[in-house]
């Protein structure tokens, strides 16, 4: 199954879960969504997410100075984005457990 | 715009991508967009290991991702849809941009005055000029039958838009003073129109009005009606045929054909076949085919027409005007 399809549909969710472990800027929100095993995440898909979630009013902004590099946006979730991640969840843990069975039910068959 | 001044060269070409794409959006949206976005290819620029282009793919995808992730509308998204639309936006940038029309656009805040004054002005000059369209020379304000009103009006209300327009810079009557410059410009219009001569006159090189509908060329008399015939009578009130007609320096006195264009004018020939162009009364005639249906060509002389009665003959004395004098008349001595 293609996952990029599959992840389209969760990408908010995913998004606002890395976000919600820890305030990240766009680079390093990506590169967790990566290390955690969405590997065919998209830069521009993930940037896109952040300015959608962040015109929702689900996201804070905030500018870190670097002395290395150039400045860094981080992304913190607000209390609008932790009501959404915490309903997003429950919906997608809903969803998950359908298909759980589902697809438990066929493996019991099958087995 | 600053967007792409600080980003790292392999990033521009994607921002450049999404700035085509989003040209429609509003200023401050489109701006919100790519700082963004600058920043985050910056960051990505400065810890990717691998060339941007690897990592990103075409900047075309990208932007294309970026934009539908980011849930902008595809119509203002994608240029192939939205493309006349974009098109005028981009253009529209464009020239505003060009070095040219940015230098006039920085001389235009220091003209306001001027607008805020003229605005005030301009709306009571309006008002003559819509009621009779008669000639006014701006900045001349004739209210019908009060000129020194209609000016001191004219100032008043010029008074009251520039105060307006301080308040406007106050942050206040944002909305009275945008009508007011419509209104303004509106008022213009209107006395721009009204301002031209009116059309039914032309300027006649000696200071007189005359008919537009005198050709150039004609004789016209000193009151500025046209002349197109000449009729002699003696002193018993004869009408006189055949008279030839000479002007001061001895040139024939010709007086173009008749400007009726029911009558035609006939001008007898000479011994060498050249015109005689000084006989006068001319022959004016009515040509019209008969109108009992029959295809042959009536001619009707023109009526002669009515004059004053002449003075009583004979006259006993004469009156001289001096030369020069601009016509002051004197008598003449009396021989007997």
């Amino acid at each position: 199954m293609d996952t990029t399809q599959l992840l389209k549909g969760v990408l908010d969710l995913a998004v606002l879960a890395v976000v919600g472990e820890a305030d990240g800027y766009g680079y390093d929100i990506v590169r967790r969504l990566r290390e955690s095993g969405l590997e065919e995440v998209g830069d521009a898909s993930v940037y896109g997410t952040l300015r959608r979630l962040f015109d929702a009013g689900a996201l804070t902004s905030y500018v870190v100075p670097s002395e290395e590099g150039p400045h860094r946006k981080y992304y913190g979730l607000n209390e609008t984005g932790e009501e959404m991640l915490a309903t997003m969840t429950k919906r997608w843990q809903g969803f998950a457990d359908t298909l759980d069975r589902l697809v438990g039910g066929h493996r019991k068959e099958t087995a | 715009m600053n967007t792409t001044r600080d980003v790292a060269d392999d990033a521009r070409p994607y921002v450049e991508a999404v700035t085509e794409r989003i040209a429609g959006l509003p200023d401050e949206r489109r701006t919100e967009l790519l700082d963004d976005l600058t920043q985050h290819l910056t960051e990505l620029a400065a810890e990717a290991e691998v060339p941007l282009a690897d990592r990103l793919g075409s900047p075309a995808v990208f932007a294309d991702e970026y934009l539908s992730s980011a849930g902008i509308e595809p119509i203002l998204a994608q240029p192939h849809r939205g493309g006349v639309r974009v098109a005028i936006a981009r253009g529209w940038r464009e020239l505003a941009d060009h070095p040219t029309v940015a230098a006039v656009r920085g001389f235009l805040p220091e003209l306001r005055p001027a607008w805020w004054v003229a605005r005030g002005y301009l709306l009571v000059a309006a008002w003559p000029a819509l009621s009779n369209r008669a000639a006014l020379p701006f900045p001349d304000v004739d209210l019908p039958g009060h000129k020194v009103t209609g000016t001191a009006l004219g100032l008043v209300a010029a008074a009251l838009s520039v105060r307006l327009a301080r308040r406007t810079a106050e942050g206040r009557f944002h909305r009275s003073a945008f009508v007011a410059n419509v209104l303004g410009v509106g008022a213009a219009l209107v006395v721009a129109a009204a301002d031209a001569p009116p059309d039914e006159y032309v300027t006649a090189a000696d200071g007189l009005y005359m008919d537009a509908s005198v050709p150039a060329g004609y004789v016209v008399s000193a009151e500025g009606n046209p002349i197109t015939n000449l009729f002699v009578y003696d002193a018993e009130g004869n009408l006189l045929e055949g008279v030839y007609v000479f002007d001061q320096d001895g040139r024939p006195v010709s007086t173009p054909a008749t400007i009726d264009p029911d009558l035609q004018t006939t001008v007898p020939l000479d011994a060498d076949g050249d015109l005689v162009v000084n006989r006068y009364p001319q022959r004016e005639e009515r040509v019209f085919f008969n109108a009992d249906g029959t295809t042959e060509l009536v001619r009707e002389p023109a009526p002669v027409p009515n004059i004053p009665a002449l003075p009583e003959p004979p006259a006993t004395t004469s009156t001289t005007i001096v030369p020069g004098s601009g016509g002051v008349v004197v008598p003449a001595e009396d021989g007997s």
